[in-house]
C-alpha cells in the first residue's frame, strides 16, 4: 500500500511476528522480567495495546484490510517504545539490544516508528506531538521555551577548567529547561575533575529524539543534521550526554541517518567512572542511603548500557545498593518515552507509579536513574502518590559526593 | 438488540475499559499463531471474574450471540479465532492470579487466564512444580487454554500431560451457571482430588476446546522441586536399536521427566551444526532427564537406563542437549519424539501415538514426504532435507522460519494449507491422536469419527449449550 511507504520497508519484519504473545505478559526470572508491556497493564489490555496486536494492525493496514484513521493512530502512539517487548521476544532476540541491530531479526521499535512516520505523512500525527514539533522548529526545543534561555541554568561565575575542550557536553532540552539540576550537577562534576568542555550554545538544538520517536522524521533529520554539523565543526572527538534520550539518538539514530559519525558518544556515567579510575575525580564525601537504580529504556535496552551506572554506584561510599526485581533488560519503563508524556500524560504518570512502588518494596529510600526525562516523570508520580521516595539522577549524587 | 445496545449491556457488566467494538481492536484477533485466518469479532471483552463471565454469557444467550473464548491465543489450528461474523470474543487473560497454593492439600489453584511462566515463577519460589511444566509456548499460553486443548509439555514422561495433573475446575457453563468440579464439589472439602464424586465431570471439560464451558479456575497437583537432577544421552549406530531403547526406557521409567528420541535424519542434521561433529555416523539418539528427591534415587534409575542402552549398543555421550532442554523452561525446541507417562509417545506435530508405532510412522512419514517432494523441495528445502527438520519446521518451530513467507505469498499459503491438511490426514490414518485440534485438525478428524460418537457429542453440547453459543464451528458442531 503506497500510503504506508515507510512501513512497507519493514513488511517482512511485520510478518515474522509469530504472534506468540510473549510481549503480553512474560514472566521469566532468568531475564528479570515480570510482565512485559506497561501500556497493556494500564489500559483495557486488548491485544492492540501491546506489540502482538500492533503488529497485526500493521499487517492488516499493509494488506489494505483496514484504513489508517485517528483511532488507529491512537493505538500506534500508545507505546512508550520502551523495547521490553523486543528485548524478550523470542524472534527478535538474536541480539538483545539495538547496538547490533543488523543482527536483530524483528525490530519492533523500528516498525512502530515507521508506522508513525506514515501516520504523520497521512496527517494523523497527534496534536500534542505536532505542537512540540512546532516548538522545536521555532525554538529548537519541545518545551516552547526561548532558545536564548537554553543556558539560563548555568551557575553564575562558573569557572571552566583551563585548556582546550576535551569533550562536548550535549545538555539536551529536558536538562536545559526542566531538570536543570542535572545540567548543573554535570558541569559541577566536570569542573571538579578538571575537564575542560564545550557547550555548543547557540548551536545545540534539540537532538531530535522526540521527533524520531513520534514519526516526525523530516524535522528530525533537519535538527540532527544541524547538530551533527556543529559537532563536526568543533573538531572535538567526544560528545557526552547526561540524558538517555540524547545518548540513544546521537549514538544510534544519527548513525542510522548519516552513517559513520566521526566522533564518540558517551554517557556521563561512563565518563565519571573513567575520571575516578584515572584519579582525576575524588569521591570525598560519603553518602548515607539505601538506593535502587532504574535502567532508562533508551540507555538500557536500546543501547545495552547496564553496567556503568551500577559500577559507579558501587564506587559511591555510603550507598547501600539494592536491585528491583524488574531490572536491566527487564526494567519496567517509567512510562514517559515515545511521545507518551506529552500525548498521554496521565497514563505516563500512572505507569511511573509502578516503579516507585517497586522501589519501595525492595526497601529503597532513593530511586536513581540516568535520564532527566525518567526523573521528571518519577517526580510527577511521586507528587501524585504522595510518596516519600527520593528521586535523584546519579550525576547529582556524584556531585554531592565529590 | 442493536450493536449499540449490546455494547451498552456489556459495558454495564465490565465498564467501558474492558469492552471494545473498535475495528482496530477486533482485527488483532483474526489469527492465532497459525496461518488460518478467521473473522474479526464484533465485540471484544476482557472479563475479570467468573461472575462477569457468567453475565456476559447470559447476555450472549439472550441475543444468540456466538462467543469465542481466547486464552493466550497460542494454538495454531484455528481454535480461538472467530469462525464466523458477529461474535463476541472473550479474552480471558485478565484472570491471571494465583488463587491458592495449598501445601497441605498439595495443590495450586489458579485463575484460568494465568500464563505458565507466571504460575511457575510463583510456584518455584515456594519450592514446588506442577510436574507437567507447561507447553513449549508456556511463556504466553494460559493454564485454562492448555487444559482446554489437553496440552503436553515438560515433565510428560513422569507426570503425563496437563489433564493428568488437574484435580478440579471452576467452570462457567454456556448458560451462565458457575460450577466446580473435583473434590470441591463438596463445599467442606479442600482442593486435593478429582475422583470419587460420581462421574469424572472434570474430564468432560478437559480438551473440550471450550465448547462445554469457560474455565475460570484450574486446580493442579504440585510436587516438591527435585533435589537431584541427572541427565542422560545415548548414541546408537542403528536407528532401530535407538528406537528399541526408547521404548524400553519408557516401560521401566519411574523417575525420568523426559525421555526423547532423535531419529537418523535429525541426528545427521545436528551433526552438520557447529559443536556436534561427534554425532557423525550416529543413527539415533535417546536422551532425557531424571529428577528425584535424592541423588541415590536418581542414579539408581540412571543405572537401569544405562544397562538397557548398553544392551542395545548405546554409547553414552555428555548430556549437553538433555541439559539444555531441561534448563530452558518452555522451549526445548530440539525434541521430537517424547515419551508419555503411559504407553504412548508424543510427536512434535501435536499428535501422539502408541510407542510401538514409531518405526512404522517414521517410515511412512519419510515416504509421505517423498511423495510430496515438489512442495517440500520448493518450500522447505533450504533448511536441509530431513524428516525431523521437516517436522520441526512444518509445525511449531516452523513459526519461526516459514509462515511469514507463506503469508506474504497467497499462493504459497494455499499450498502450505493444502500440504498441512494432507499431513494431518496421514497422521490420523496412521493411528495418531492429536492433543490439540482446533478447526484445522478437527475438520479432518470429525469426518472419520463414528456417527454415533459425533451424535453423542452433539447431544452433550445441546444439553449444556442449548443455543450453541460457545465456540461454534469446532468439531463440526
Ligand atoms: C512455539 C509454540 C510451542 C508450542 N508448544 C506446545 C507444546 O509443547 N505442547 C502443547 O500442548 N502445545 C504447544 N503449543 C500450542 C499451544 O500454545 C498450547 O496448546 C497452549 O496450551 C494453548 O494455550 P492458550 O492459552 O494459548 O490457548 P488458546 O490458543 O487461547 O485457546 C485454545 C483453545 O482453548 C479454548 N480456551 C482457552 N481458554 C479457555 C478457557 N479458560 N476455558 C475454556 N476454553 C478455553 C479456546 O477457545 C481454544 O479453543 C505451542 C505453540 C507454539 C506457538
Ligand atoms: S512481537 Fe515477538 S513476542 Fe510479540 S507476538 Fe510477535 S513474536 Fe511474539
Ligand atoms: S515497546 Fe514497550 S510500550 Fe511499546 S508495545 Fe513494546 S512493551 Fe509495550
Amino acid at each position: 500500500m503506497a500510503k504506508l511507504k515507510n512501513l512497507e520497508k519493514y513488511k517482512e519484519m511485520v510478518y515474522t511476528c509469530l504472534r506468540c504473545g510473549s510481549c503480553r505478559d512474560l514472566w521469566d526470572p532468568k531475564e528479570n522480567v515480570y510482565g512485559t508491556c506497561p501500556i497493556r497493564e494500564h489500559t483495557g489490555g486488548f491485544d492492540v495495546y501491546f506489540m502482538r496486536g500492533k503488529l497485526m494492525l500493521a499487517r492488516k493496514a499493509l494488506e489494505g484490510v483496514i484504513e489508517p484513521s485517528e483511532d488507529m493512530a491512537k493505538y500506534i502512539y500508545l507505546c512508550s517504545t520502551c523495547g521490553n517487548c523486543e528485548a524478550h521476544c523470542r524472534i527478535s532476540q538474536t541480539s538483545p539490544g539495538k547496538v547490533d541491530r543488523e543482527k536483530t531479526k524483528l525490530d519492533q521499535i523500528k516498525v512502530i516508528e515507521a508506522f508513525r512516520a506514515d501516520l504523520v505523512d497521512l496527517g494523523l500525527a497527534l496534536p500534542r506531538h505536532k505542537a512540540f514539533a512546532d516548538s522545536i522548529s521555532k525554538n529548537h526545543n519541545p518545551y516552547g521555551e526561548p532558545h536564548d534561555a537554553r543556558l539560563a541554568w548555568m551557575p553564575e561565575g562558573f569557572e571552566m577548567p583551563e585548556g582546550d575542550p576535551e569533550i562536548i557536553y550535549f545538555v539536551g532540552c529536558t536538562s536545559a529547561y526542566r531538570r536543570t539540576e542535572l545540567a548543573k550537577a554535570t558541569v559541577d562534576v566536570l569542573r571538579k575533575a578538571g575537564v575542560p568542555f564545550k557547550i555548543m550554545h547557540p548551536d545545540e538544538w534539540c537532538c531530535g529524539s522526540p521527533l524520531l520517536r513520534t514519526g516526525q522524521r523530516g524535522l528530525a533529520e533537519e535538527v540532527a543534521g544541524h547538530n551533527l554539523d556543529a559537532i563536526r565543526r568543533s573538531g572535538i572527538g567526544t560528545v557526552v550526554t547526561s540524558c538517555a534520550g540524547c545518548y540513544r539518538t546521537l549514538k544510534l539514530d544519527y548513525k542510522d541517518l548519516f552513517g559513520d559519525l566521526g566522533f564518540e558518544v558517551k554517557h556521563i556515567s561512563e565518563v565519571v567512572n573513567d575520571l575516578i579510575g584515572e584519579g582525576r575525580l575524588k569521591l570525598k564525601r560519603p553518602l548515607a542511603m539505601k538506593a535502587t537504580y532504574h535502567d532508562p529504556c533508551h540507555l538500557g535496552r536500546h543501547c545495552d548500557y547496564y553496567d556503568p551506572p551500577r559500577e559507579l554506584i558501587a564506587k559511591l561510599k555510603g550507598v547501600e545498593f539494592v536491585e528491583m526485581p524488574r531490572t536491566r533488560s527487564g526494567a519496567w519503563c517509567c512510562g514517559s518515552g515515545g511521545g507518551m508524556k506529552s500525548a498521554f500524560g496521565e497514563l505516563a504518570i500512572e505507569i511511573a507509579t509502578d516503579r516507585l512502588k517497586e522501589a519501595k518494596e525492595v526497601g529503597a529510600e532513593y530511586l536513581l536513574s540516568c535520564c532527566p526525562f525518567c526523573k521528571h516523570n518519577f517526580l510527577d508520580a511521586k507528587r501524585a502518590m504522595g510518596s516519600d521516595l527520593e528521586i535523584y539522577d546519579l550525576i547529582e549524587l556524584v556531585s554531592q559526593a565529590t | 438488540m442493536t450493536k449499540a445496545s449490546l455494547e451498552a449491556a456489556l459495558n454495564e457488566i465490565l465498564t467501558e475499559r474492558y469492552v471494545s467494538n473498535d475495528p482496530n481492536v477486533a482485527i488483532a484477533y483474526v489469527r492465532d499463531t497459525g496461518i488460518f485466518e478467521g473473522f474479526p469479532p464484533e465485540e471484544v471483552v476482557r472479563p475479570g471474574s467468573a461472575e462477569e463471565v457468567s453475565e456476559i454469557l447470559k447476555v450472549a444467550n439472550a441475543e444468540r450471540k456466538p462467543v469465542v473464548i481466547r486464552g493466550g491465543g497460542s494454538t495454531y489450528t484455528g481454535s480461538c479465532v472467530p469462525l464466523m461474523e458477529g461474535t463476541i470474543l472473550m479474552d480471558l487473560t485478565r484472570l491471571d492470579d494465583v488463587v491458592e497454593i495449598d501445601e497441605g492439600a498439595r495443590s495450586i489453584t489458579v485463575q484460568a487466564g494465568i500464563n505458565w511462566g507466571k504460575m511457575m515463577t510463583i510456584l518455584r519460589q515456594r519450592g514446588y512444580t506442577p510436574g507437567m511444566t507447561g507447553p513449549g509456548s508456556g511463556w504466553t499460553a494460559t493454564v485454562g487454554g492448555s487444559a482446554s486443548v489437553a496440552s503436553t509439555g515438560g515433565g510428560r514422561a513422569k507426570f503425563g500431560g496437563i489433564c493428568d495433573q488437574i484435580l478440579g475446575l471452576q467452570v462457567v457453563l454456556p448458560t451462565g451457571e458457575i460450577i466446580r468440579t473435583g473434590s470441591r464439589v463438596n463445599p467442606y472439602a479442600k482442593a486435593f482430588c478429582r475422583y470419587g464424586l460420581g462421574p469424572d465431570m472434570t474430564g468432560l471439560f478437559l480438551g473440550d476446546h471450550g465448547i462445554f464451558g469457560v474455565k475460570t479456575e484450574v486446580t493442579m497437583r504440585i510436587h516438591p522441586l527435585a533435589k537431584s537432577v541427572v541427565h542422560f544421552e545415548y548414541a546408537f549406530r542403528s536407528e532401530e536399536k535407538a528406537i528399541e531403547t526408547f521404548a524400553e526406557l519408557g516401560k521401566v521409567n519411574e523417575l525420568a521427566t523426559s525421555i526423547n528420541f532423535y531419529d537418523a535424519d535429525y541426528v545427521s542434521y545436528s551433526a552438520r551444526r557447529p559443536g556436534y561433529a561427534h554425532l557423525s555416523g550416529v543413527e539415533g539418539e535417546v536422551l532425557g532427564t531424571i529428577t528425584a528427591q535424592s541423588e541415590k534415587l536418581a542414579l539408581a534409575q540412571k543405572e537401569v537406563f544405562d544397562e538397557i542402552a548398553r544392551k542395545h549398543g548405546g554409547e553414552e555421550l555428555e548430556p549437553k542437549r538433555a541439559k539444555h532442554a531441561y534448563e530452558n523452561t518452555f522451549f526445548p525446541y530440539n525434541t521430537y519424539f517424547w515419551m508419555r507417562r503411559d504407553s504412548g509417545i508424543y510427536l512434535c506435530l501435536a499428535n501422539q501415538n502408541s510407542a510401538d508405532s514409531l518405526p512404522r510412522v517414521i517410515r511412512g512419514y519419510r515416504d509421505f514426504l517423498k511423495a510430496h517432494r515438489d512442495v517440500v523441495d520448493k518450500y522447505f528445502e533450504y533448511q536441509g532435507i530431513t524428516v525431523q527438520t521437516y517436522m520441526r519446521h512444518i509445525t511449531m518451530s516452523a513459526r519461526r522460519y516459514l509462515p511469514w513467507k507463506f503469508d506474504m505469498d497467497p499462493e504459497a499459503r494455499r499450498i502450505a494449507m493444502d500440504f498441512w491438511t494432507k499431513e494431518i490426514d496421514f497422521f490420523i490414518r496412521n493411528g495418531a491422536v492429536h492433543y490439540w485440534i482446533g478447526k484445522i485438525v478437527g475438520d479432518r478428524l470429525y469426518i472419520l469419527v463414528s456417527k454415533e460418537y459425533h451424535e453423542f457429542l452433539k447431544r452433550v453440547k445441546r444439553a449444556l449449550d442449548p443455543n450453541g453459543i460457545l465456540n461454534p464451528g469446532l468439531f463440526l458442531l
